[in-house]
């Protein structure tokens, strides 16, 4: 359910309406730009005795639209209350019951996502599916965007246990434009060096030779945000490193990190490639849904990718939606335009992608 | 490699993953660190590091034991102790890689998913780095696999390398411990040296002194520097007990311990009496290189010992040197002290005695149950009627003679435990003295009875006749005797009266002696009595030519109250 102009009431009722048991729990997805009392909220739903979770994003997507506004509400069934991560270096994990599918929210400007998801591999490993995205505003600065019934959290994250089966595809649809490039000096999400200099000045004299703007520290995110990284994985898309800024030293400063010694490369995008990326996210999802019963499409598509695709990005979302209704009549569309994507290969670690799109098809439960 | 772009891949790959190896000396961040880019590179759903036991020697048999070091992710991990058969060693053989049988292959089974492909690579002779792929996964293309073994084998150099550091570095802290616990353990020691209250002396073969502690000064008055390098039996022996020290010093070098007493000289002049434990010093292998001696000041003890031994000596003089026989008994009558004239008394020495039943020793057999009945009664209850009093009772000689003694006996209480003291004397001597007094008394009482009733007989035997012979003068005075015969008369009644005064006068020396004289009182005439006197004294002196006169003041009462023959026979007696 999308609400375009939600009040404290309006959500409540949607709430109320979709009478939730003991073992549901609702998600609260908003676009950054909805104007809402979040601690009223919080406190009514407390009052309400209802189990919910949520994040607010850059922007929420419902069927083939985009918003940065309003709020989509959805149930889950799920066992067990919302697990509210605090300290994402350090909390326990290893207590926490499992469930089916994972659905996680993760403060996406947080410099300790990969330790927590690590950590959270390491705790369950792959005999949960993932899925989530890096909750946060498109301002690139880091504020409470997490909501739990503790209230709206920074530098936090939320997981949801859902009693509910989800295939998974991801795919981002990058080309590679140059490598190997070595990122031989890095800390956290910042390359220090790239080829053994430095890191700007590699980045730029590659970027170069390709775009029409040369690409300067104040242009740096217009120009940059089509030209991504791509850490290489074996018989998998290339998990992608968003450049967002460029520092004082010429350090290059990326959404999630970027091991040191990585090998890289640079990628470009063009709109054609991502937009089958997602058609083939969406086919992929028609393969491993067939003959099941889905209950709806959770889309956690990141937000660079509307400000590369721009005015194209309405057709990314198009075909994601045209894909799934050769195969399925009626696809109930939701998600995220997230700051980093989450999700589990299916076989592997956890990943926190960028640049990517994550398309998950939760089945009835 | 089927093209560049393959190649250049696989390079990529090789690099990534060689830069992953060694990024730490622990050996779980250098294996937790390569597993992660390995995983990730590789696109793996589990990975883990198995190794033998680290070798604790080069001839160490192999074991088959394997722990897992490190596995990701740990959900996974089932078990973390394994042990791999012959088999499969031989099927590894010298190669570098193998794909396990996921149905026979179970030694190290985990949890994962039915599609999952378990590879096994070789870490040298350290152990093996299991890797989980799905069975579909490019990873299992042999080639590629393959490729990796150069850098499997960097990984085992790095594991090897982190497992001697760790080793190593185990092994200087457990040095630096055993350092740090050996200089805690020196200090402990030095300080223990320092403060106990022995004086310490450690000498070498020689009986040179090579090592004392502060002590030592205190009981010697010479410092370190004045001990040192000196012969202890020179510097602190007196020149009489020097041999006997030096025999001792030589018995330490046999292995010898032993513990004596001995006067040290006090560089002050003064004697310190000490008590000595001597040891063997030895070296760390057991060798004997010296003496060790520890030194108690035990001069105040000695001090006290010689007080209480000269006490005791003065009273054990007391106690043979006493006349009387002194005999200590416990509480249940056995004796513990015998004295030199116990001994003689008795017949019994100290030695036969001690220890053995009074009552069988000295008291008669008649009065052995009464004496024992005595005892039990002043245990019961405290009291004794013959305690603290000077008693008289026979008692029994050695010889079996029966003799009289005289006796006092206390009660001692030392602690818990009681004591009789009895000092005893032999009265055989005084009592037959004293039976001799009493009959010579008696004998004495019946020569009196006997005088006194000579004299009451004489007395009445006189008297009656000189009272015929004074009646009869008076009659005779009155039968008209001329004036001389009348004078001869009247001389006559007046001798007669004066031989019975005499008579009464035998009788009152008889009542004296006997302490029964008593004076008269009765009234009579004073100038009779001197006229009377008066008459006997001039007829006494008639024939000398004397003239006896008499004098009496006019203020003299005539008649007076007193007795009257006592004082007429004290005139006559008066020179």
């Amino acid at each position: 359910m999308y609400l375009a102009k939600p009040s404290i009431q309006t959500v409540i009722q949607t709430i109320q309406d979709l009478s939730p048991n003991p073992n549901e729990v609702i998600s609260l997805l908003w676009g950054e730009h909805t104007s809402i009392d979040f601690e009223l909220l919080v406190q009514q739903l407390n009052e309400l005795g209802v189990q919910f979770f949520g994040g607010i994003f850059p922007g929420i997507i419902h069927q083939n639209q985009n918003y940065t506004q309003g709020v989509i509400i959805q149930k889950y069934s799920s066992s067990s209350p919302p697990k509210i991560i605090t300290n994402l270096e350090n909390q326990d994990l290893s207590k926490m019951e499992q469930g089916k599918t994972a659905l996680v929210l993760v403060d996406g400007l947080s410099s300790d996502i990969a330790v927590f998801l690590s950590r959270l591999y390491n705790a369950w490993g792959n005999v949960v599916n993932y899925i989530g995205g890096g909750a946060g505003s498109l301002s690139l600065q880091q504020q409470p965007c997490i909501l739990t019934n503790k209230g709206l959290l920074e530098n936090a994250a939320v997981i949801c246990l859902i009693d509910q089966n989800i295939e998974l595809s991801v795919q981002h649809g990058w080309q590679r434009l140059q490598g190997p490039i070595i990122a031989n000096k890095t800390h956290k999400n910042v390359i220090y060096e790239l080829n053994w200099q430095n890191a700007f000045e590699v980045y730029k004299a590659i970027i170069d030779q390709d775009s029409a703007n040369s690409i300067q520290s104040d242009n740096f995110f217009q120009i940059a945000k089509g030209y991504p990284f791509g850490m290489e994985v074996e018989g998998a898309e290339a998990i992608v490193r968003d450049p967002i800024a460029v520092g004082e030293q010429g350090e290059l400063i990326c959404v999630g990190e970027i091991d040191n010694n990585a090998v890289l490369d640079i990628l470009k995008g063009k709109t054609q490639t991502l937009i089958d990326s997602a058609q083939q996210a969406a086919l992929d999802i028609k393969n491993l849904t067939t003959g099941q019963s889905t209950q709806h499409i959770f889309v956690v598509d990141c937000i660079s990718r509307t400000l590369f695709l721009q005015d194209d990005f309405g057709k990314e979302l198009d075909v994601i939606q045209q894909s799934l209704q050769q195969t399925n009549t009626a696809p109930k569309i939701i998600g995220i335009l997230s700051l980093g994507e989450i999700s589990s290969t299916g076989n592997g670690p956890i990943y926190f992608y960028n640049k990517t799109m994550v398309l998950g098809a939760f089945s009835e439960s | 490699m089927k093209d560049l772009t393959e190649i250049t891949k696989t390079i990529s790959l090789l690099y990534e993953l060689s830069l992953a190896v060694g990024t730490s000396l622990d050996t779980q961040e250098n294996c937790a660190h390569f597993l992660y880019i390995l995983m990730r590179r590789m696109n793996l759903a589990y990975a883990g590091v198995w190794l033998y036991p680290y070798p604790q020697n080069k001839d160490a048999k192999p074991s088959k034991q394997l722990k897992l070091v490190y596995g990701y992710p740990k959900f996974r991990i089932i078990q973390q102790d394994i042990s791999i058969d012959d088999s499969l060693k031989q099927r590894l053989g010298e190669k570098s890689f193998i794909v396990l049988n996921k149905d026979t292959d179970q030694f190290l089974k985990t949890d994962q998913n039915s599609d999952d492909q378990s590879i096994l690579y070789r870490l040298g002779d350290l152990g093996f780095l299991n890797i989980y792929a799905l069975s579909s996964s490019s990873l299992l293309d042999t080639v590629r696999l393959y490729s990796l073994k150069d850098v499997m084998s960097k990984f085992t150099h790095s594991v090897r390398a982190c497992l001697a550091y760790e080793k190593a570095h185990e092994e200087t802290n457990r040095r630096l411990e055993v350092q740090k616990s050996l200089e805690l353990s020196e200090e402990k020691y030095r300080s223990v040296v320092r403060n106990i209250a022995e004086g310490l002396l450690i000498t070498d073969l020689e009986g040179n002194i090579i090592f004392t502690n502060d002590r030592m000064f205190d009981l010697t008055g010479f410092n370190y520097e004045e001990l040192t390098g000196r012969k202890g039996y020179d510097l602190l022996v007196s020149p009489i007990h020097r041999s006997e020290v030096i025999e001792k010093h030589s018995q330490r070098l046999k292995g010898i311990s032993e513990q004596y007493e001995l006067p040290l000289k006090h560089k002050n002049g003064t004697t310190t009496w000490v008590s000595i434990r001597a040891n063997p010093y030895r070296d760390s292998e057991g060798n004997i290189i010296g003496s060790l001696v520890a030194f108690i000041n035990i001069t105040d003890k000695k001090i006290a010992e010689n007080k209480i031994r000269e006490s005791q000596k003065k009273l054990q003089l007391i106690l043979d040197t006493s006349l009387d026989a002194i005999i200590i008994v416990d509480s249940k009558s056995f004796v513990t002290d015998w004295n030199h004239n116990a001994e003689r008394i008795f017949g019994y020495t100290k030695a036969e005695a001690i220890s053995k039943p009074l009552s069988t020793l000295i008291i008669p057999p008649r009065m052995r149950s009464s004496h024992q009945e005595g005892m039990s009664h002043y245990m019961a209850t405290g009291e004794g009627s013959v305690l603290d009093q000077r008693i008289e009772l026979p008692a029994l000689r050695k010889s079996g003679e029966e003799f009289p003694v005289e006796l006092n006996i206390s009660p001692i209480r030392i602690g818990e435990d009681f004591f009789f003291s009895a000092f005893i004397r032999d009265i055989t001597k005084r009592k037959a003295n004293e039976n001799a007094l009493i009959q010579a008394k008696q004998a004495a009482e019946q020569s009196r009875q006997a005088e006194r009733q000579f004299l009451a007989h004489m007395s009445h035997e006189i008297r009656t006749p000189m009272n015929a012979v004074i009646g009869m003068t008076h009659l005779l005075m009155n039968s008209g005797l001329s004036d001389m015969q009348l004078e001869y008369a009247q001389a006559l009644k007046f001798s007669g009266d004066s031989l019975m005064s005499i008579i009464s006068d035998v009788l009152d020396l008889s009542k004296i002696e006997a302490g029964e004289f008593t004076l008269e009182r009765r009234p009579f005439s004073i100038q009779r009595l001197i006229h009377n006197l008066q008459r006997t004294y001039q007829f006494n002196m008639q024939d000398k030519n004397v003239s006896v006169t008499t004098e009496i003041d006019a203020e003299i009462k005539n008649q007076v109250i007193g007795d009257k023959t006592r004082l007429n026979h004290a005139s006559k007696f008066t020179e």
